[in-house]
């Protein structure tokens, strides 16, 4: 894959091999990320479709897509943002704990509201 | 596939090889968790105000799906491109970096000329205005406020764009450039969830 030419240097060959292993690992990611987007549009198409037809009841319809919004949240957060590499724990922390704090204050709001 | 020499430039994570950037990309994830919590209050508004119409048009007379699912799709579509740029900033490669976010900006920006006739057609047609119900207020202020957060990305990107295209890669705009890729990804979230609770819900009453 890498074309090395000549590996005078121990570093340089090392070198060379973290390359490899890097230009691997991208193009497993890049694989990955197609595929993310494709099922991200497939959620999102499947969610228009089951408000625009009848054939399931409103209280399913609503259950239903804000599941598929809950799976495109996961697919962004750990795909798209990078959530699930090294290095994520403490940002997973934050985006948690305003997950957790939104949750809440939509459940208040939306209560004291009603 | 000159890969081997424009690779070995910069570590693996340029932007976190600083602490700078370990900074900025910390402090950018605890940001977007306050951004969560914004939203969560616009959209807890909105749902306990939906049905708050005062006699006017309600959610699923002015809804129409085909406009609403464009949108989505442009804004899906450009959170790929920007994944495209940070994996192209990920392996040192400038250009093409530049390339994805300059689509994704013009992808965010027919977004946003997508939005703006939306709320044209919606105040000028259907009388449906920010004064006209709650539901209209609740409705244009979260819509809105996730409008204006597409207009200071594309703005933000712009900047970036312009500020740092002759200096080119290194430790310095690696970081500003992958919190910008966050923040549209961080976006589309938020849309994801605007396309369901407001639009999707709307039209199942």
């Amino acid at each position: 894959m890498a074309h090395h030419e000549g590996h005078d240097t121990l570093s340089e060959h090392d070198q060379s091999h973290l390359d490899i292993h890097h230009k691997i690992a991208h193009e497993k990611e890049f694989k990955q990320q197609i595929v993310s987007f494709a099922m991200m549009i497939f959620l999102t198409m499947i969610a228009f479709v089951a408000v625009a037809s009848d054939a399931i009841s409103d209280a399913f319809t609503v259950i239903f897509i804000m599941i598929l919004a809950g799976i495109q949240l996961v697919f962004q957060l750990y795909m798209f943002m990078h959530l699930s590499h090294k290095g994520h724990q403490y940002p997973a922390w934050g985006i948690f704990f305003g997950v957790f704090v939104a949750g809440t204050c939509v459940v208040a709001l939306m209560g004291m509201i009603w | 596939m000159k890969s081997n020499e424009t690779m070995t430039k910069l570590p693996a994570n340029p932007e976190r090889a600083t602490l700078d950037g370990k900074n900025k990309f910390l402090g950018f994830w605890f940001f977007l968790g306050g951004e969560t919590v914004l939203f969560a209050s616009l959209f807890g508004v909105y749902l306990g105000l939906r049905n708050a119409t005062n006699g006017g048009v309600s959610a699923n007379e002015l809804f129409e799906l085909p406009l609403v699912f464009i949108a989505t799709m442009l804004l899906l579509t450009s959170s790929l491109t920007s994944v495209f740029a940070t994996m192209a900033l990920k392996t040192n490669h400038f250009k093409r970096m530049i390339g994805w976010f300059v689509v994704t900006g013009l992808l965010g920006l027919a977004f946003l000329g997508l939005e703006i006739y939306e709320f044209n057609h919606y105040v000028h047609e259907y009388g449906h205005t920010i004064k006209s119900s709650a539901w209209g207020s609740a409705f244009y202020t979260l819509v809105g406020t996730h409008g204006a957060h597409v207009f200071v990305g594309i703005s933000w990107i712009t900047i970036l764009i312009i500020r740092n295209l002759r200096r080119g890669m290194d430790l310095y705009t690696a970081p500003k450039f992958y919190l910008f890729a966050l923040y549209w990804h961080f976006i589309d979230v938020v849309w994801i969830f605007i396309f369901t609770v407001v639009y999707l819900m709307g039209k199942v009453g």
